[in-house]
C-alpha cells in the first residue's frame, strides 16, 4: 500500500483477527517470552524491545511487566484453543473509555459519569482477559468503586491455565499432566478453578440472593456474557425470587419492568454480550 | 458541521457527545475520516512491521 485514496484501501493493512494469535505455540509452551514480547512487537508502533523481561515466568507476570512498561495487552476468551493477544497500550485508554461510557450511556440511558450504579457481575474479577480487564478499568469507576462492584469470584483464571487449557485436557485423558512439566502451584489453581466450576451454580444463587436483599430498593446494574445473566435469571425464575431494586434509576433490560429476575430486553442490559465481542 | 472535530486525533473524537457525532453529515464525517486514516497512514507505515512478517 502506497496511499489512501477512499475509505476502503485501509483495509488491507488492517490486521486480520488471526494475526493477533499466529504466534507458534511453542513459545507458549516452552514459556519463551522473549520470543513472544517479538512476536509482539510486531503488532504495533511501540518500542517493546526495551521490555525488561528479567524473571518473568508466566503469561500472567509478562502482561504485567508489559501493563508496568505502559501497555495493555489483553487475551481472547481461547475459544479456538489459542489465546489472542490484543496490544493496545495507554495511549488508547482515554479514547477507550470515553467510548465504553458512551456505549453505556446509549444503552442504558444512565449516564454513568454522573451517576454511579452499584454493579453486580455474575463472573470473575481481575485479569488480563479482555472483557475482565475492561470491567476493571471502566465498570468499577462506573459502579463508584470497588465496594459497589460486585462478582461472583474474586479472582480469576489466570492466562496460563488458559493458554494450555486444551493440552492440560488432553494430557489428563491420557494421564500425563504431570509429564508436561508445568508448575505444581499452576496445576493446583486448576484444580481449585475446577472445583469452582462444579459448585458454580450453587455459588451463584447464594451470591444473587445477598445482592437481591442487600440492595433492595437501591438503583443497581447488571451486567455480563448472556449466558451468565440468562443463567442467573433463569435460576431465579425457576425458584420464583423477585427483585425489588429501585424502580426510577434502573436501566433498561434486567428487572425492568416486571420487578423479577430476567425481565424483558436482556440485549439492553450494560456490558452484555459474547466474550468475542470484547476483543 | 455541527462540531468541529480535527483529523489529525480521531482519538479524540470519542470525547464527544454521540448525538454530536452521529448529527454529522454522512458527506462531511467521511471526508473527515478519509483525512484522519491518511494522516495515521503516513505516520504509522513504516513503524509496524505487521503480518507478513510477523509469527
Amino acid at each position: 500500500m502506497e496511499a489512501i485514496d477512499k475509505l476502503e484501501d485501509v483495509l488491507p493493512v488492517c490486521f486480520d483477527h488471526r494475526v493477533l494469535k499466529n504466534y507458534p505455540i511453542q513459545i507458549i509452551e516452552n514459556r519463551d517470552f522473549a520470543k513472544l514480547t517479538g512476536w509482539l512487537d510486531k503488532l504495533t508502533a511501540h518500542d517493546l524491545t526495551r521490555v525488561d523481561l528479567t524473571g518473568v515466568t508466566t503469561i500472567e507476570q509478562w502482561l504485567r511487566r508489559l501493563e508496568a512498561y505502559g501497555m495493555l495487552v489483553t487475551y481472547s476468551s481461547g475459544t479456538t484453543g489459542k489465546l489472542s493477544f490484543v496490544p493496545r497500550s495507554y495511549d488508547e485508554l482515554g479514547p477507550w473509555k470515553y467510548h465504553f461510557f458512551s456505549v453505556n450511556r446509549a444503552s442504558s440511558g444512565v449516564d454513568p459519569w454522573t451517576t454511579k450504579l452499584p454493579t453486580f457481575f455474575p463472573g470473575y474479577r481481575g485479569g488480563y482477559q479482555t472483557m475482565l480487564k475492561m470491567m476493571s478499568l471502566f465498570n468499577v469507576e462506573m459502579a463508584g468503586g470497588e465496594e459497589h462492584y460486585h462478582t461472583l469470584y474474586d479472582t480469576h483464571i489466570p492466562a496460563d491455565l488458559m493458554a494450555l487449557s486444551g493440552r492440560l485436557q488432553a494430557a489428563e485423558d491420557k494421564g500425563e499432566v504431570m509429564n508436561l512439566g508445568l508448575d505444581p502451584a499452576l496445576l493446583e489453581q486448576r484444580q481449585q478453578m475446577l472445583a469452582q466450576g462444579r459448585s458454580r451454580e450453587g455459588d451463584m444463587e447464594a451470591w444473587f440472593g445477598k445482592l437481591i436483599r442487600d440492595y433492595r430498593g437501591q438503583g443497581v446494574k447488571i451486567g455480563g456474557t448472556f449466558a451468565d445473566v440468562y443463567r442467573v435469571a433463569r435460576a431465579g425464575l425457576d425458584k420464583g425470587m423477585t427483585c425489588e431494586f429501585a424502580a426510577e434509576r434502573r436501566p433498561r433490560g434486567f428487572c425492568a419492568d416486571t420487578h423479577r429476575i430476567g425481565g424483558p430486553q436482556p440485549s439492553a442490559v450494560p456490558g452484555a454480550g459474547s466474550r468475542d465481542s470484547y476483543h | 458541521m455541527t462540531i468541529s472535530l480535527l483529523p489529525d486525533n480521531p482519538g479524540a473524537w470519542t470525547y464527544r457527545r454521540f448525538e454530536d457525532l452521529y448529527a454529522i453529515p454522512r458527506e462531511e464525517r467521511e471526508t473527515l475520516q478519509l483525512e484522519a486514516v491518511r494522516i495515521n497512514f503516513a505516520k504509522l507505515r513504516n513503524r509496524i512491521p505487521g503480518p507478513q512478517e510477523a509469527g
